[in-house]
């Protein structure tokens, strides 16, 4: 479904990525994983079009996206759900979700994709008529997830969803990845939360200053001695 | 050991709201005291509310023996209490260097000795390398590392730390808990508030949880980890399980 080709990425003179390859198949739940400034958001950021890479490029579902635009990627079935929610604070819950949902196919659809929203988040229609500024941090968490199922995507990409979050929300915010899954999106994952990361995806990638160091099912790296080591601290 | 920070039957509302409802505790000079409670719960307006950054509307905030309610929040920093904030406040294009030096103007007006205590504590926090970046150019876990050097820098007697292991994962953890500790360890109070768990339990002296505003439990951190209340609100029982 998604595959990126050897990307590299700069910021300025800065290389951040350094010929960074992997696939997503549709229905995966795919981690990717890695120290604070490793590479995760970049990478995601380039996916979405926010960034675009030197070198390399990146395929979805056949079609090479990687000179096309982060507001076109939205229509083509590719939700970005950013890090630190990145609401916007003075607008509703409501307003919030319908501004996931500009692009013409996700338009004609978002009468049923909110209430799909409502359903999967009901403490968000409760919300609806509130700004999202005053929604507590795991109201905002559910309420960036739910903008980007607005959209209508085929893959979903999420980074940290689970920052912040006490921890029994941790464990729903997962229970929802998995869900979400179940009904047919495919999922990229950032996370810091390296175990439950690994427990709930079917393959992880581990990127390390900005290159891929490991890729592997995620029980496979649960058990590798390095991962141990260097990011469960066991 | 002397009480730094007595909060008694502290209160604040928004609108209809109350967010926090007569909380009264005394954080202990030289200790690590973590707050949890789910989110939504009133954590970081009580924070807010010791460095009147929103008002207590009812209650008093004694630090060292002297009433702080109802002075400004600039006061308050200067009387000796430092903070960061859940959601990182950078000045975006300054260096991080500059970032820190911000927080050192709070003693000296002189420039190079705001310099000298920005790489100091720059040092301290395990940042120097990252000085000449921009602030807005930081990973979220750095940034999080320079607000405590930014407030390091104002030399607190006090430091309130909102949420300063979210965006690490657990080897960063345990980088980040031997900095508080170390904090601790030069003579600074540090009242914590988290939601990584390994972090706070790993941390703190005491701890309390609240909800709705309230205080629900107390205790050393193996202990409050036991509270029905505590697992029900706040832990989940995939994490009493767990753990």
């Amino acid at each position: 479904m998604l595959k990126v080709n050897n990307i590299n990425v700069y910021y300025g003179d800065v290389q951040a990525l350094w010929d960074v390859s992997f696939e997503v198949k549709e229905g995966e739940i795919v981690g990717l994983i890695g120290a604070n400034g490793a590479g995760k958001t970049t990478t995601m950021n380039t996916i979405s079009g926010l960034l675009r890479p030197r070198k390399g490029n990146i395929e979805f579902l056949g079609q090479d996206i990687t000179k096309i635009p982060a507001y076109r990627t939205a229509g083509l079935g590719i939700a970005h759900v950013p890090e630190a929610r990145r609401l916007f604070p003075e607008m509703t819950t409501k307003e919030n979700l319908e501004m996931g949902s500009l692009v013409p196919e996700a338009k004609a659809m978002r009468k049923e994709s909110m209430e799909r929203v409502f359903e999967l988040f009901p403490i968000l229609k409760e919300r609806a008529w509130q700004a999202a500024g005053t929604l507590s941090g795991g109201e905002q968490q559910m309420l960036t997830i739910g903008r980007g199922l607005m959209s209508r995507p085929k893959l979903i990409m999420m980074d940290e969803p689970s920052l912040g979050l006490a921890p029994f929300l941790v464990d729903e915010v997962f229970k929802i990845i998995e869900q979400i899954n179940r009904e047919g999106i495919t999922i990229l994952l950032v996370e810091q939360n390296v175990m439950h990361t690994l427990h709930t995806c079917t393959r992880a990638c581990v990127l390390e200053t900005g290159k891929i160091a490991l890729t592997g099912t995620g029980k496979e790296l649960l058990n590798n001695e390095h991962i141990k080591e260097a990011y469960l601290g066991v | 050991m002397s009480c730094i920070l007595d909060l008694r039957h502290v209160v604040r509302k928004f609108g209809g709201l109350t967010a926090v409802s007569n909380i009264t505790v005394g954080i202990e000079e030289g200790e690590i005291f973590g707050l949890i409670g789910p989110n939504g719960s009133g954590k970081t307006t009580l924070f807010n509310t010791i460095n009147h950054f929103y008002p207590a509307n009812s209650g008093e905030i004694i630090f060292k023996g002297k009433p702080i309610t109802g002075k400004s929040t600039h006061e308050i920093c200067k009387l000796g209490i430092g903070r960061t904030f859940q959601v990182v406040k950078p000045l975006r294009r300054m260096t991080v260097l500059e970032n820190v030096m911000s927080g050192a103007f709070l003693r000296t007006g002189d420039t190079t000795k705001a310099r000298d205590k920005a790489m100091e504590v720059l040092d301290f926090c395990g940042l120097s390398h990252r000085k000449d970046v921009k602030g807005k150019e930081l990973t979220i876990g750095d940034k999080k590392r320079m607000e405590i050097a930014r407030a390091l820098a104002g030399n607190p007697e006090l430091i309130l730390l909102d949420e300063t292991a979210a965006g690490l994962n657990p080897r960063e953890i345990e980088s980040a808990m031997a900095i508080v500790k170390r904090i601790r360890d030069s003579g600074i109070t540090c009242f914590v508030i988290e939601h990584v768990m390994k972090f706070i339990m790993g941390i703190s002296d005491r701890m309390m949880c609240i909800n709705f505003g309230t205080e629900i439990a107390r205790g050393k951190p193996e202990e409050i980890a036991k509270y029905p209340e505590v697992i029900k609100a706040y832990l989940g029982e995939e994490y009493a399980k767990g753990k």
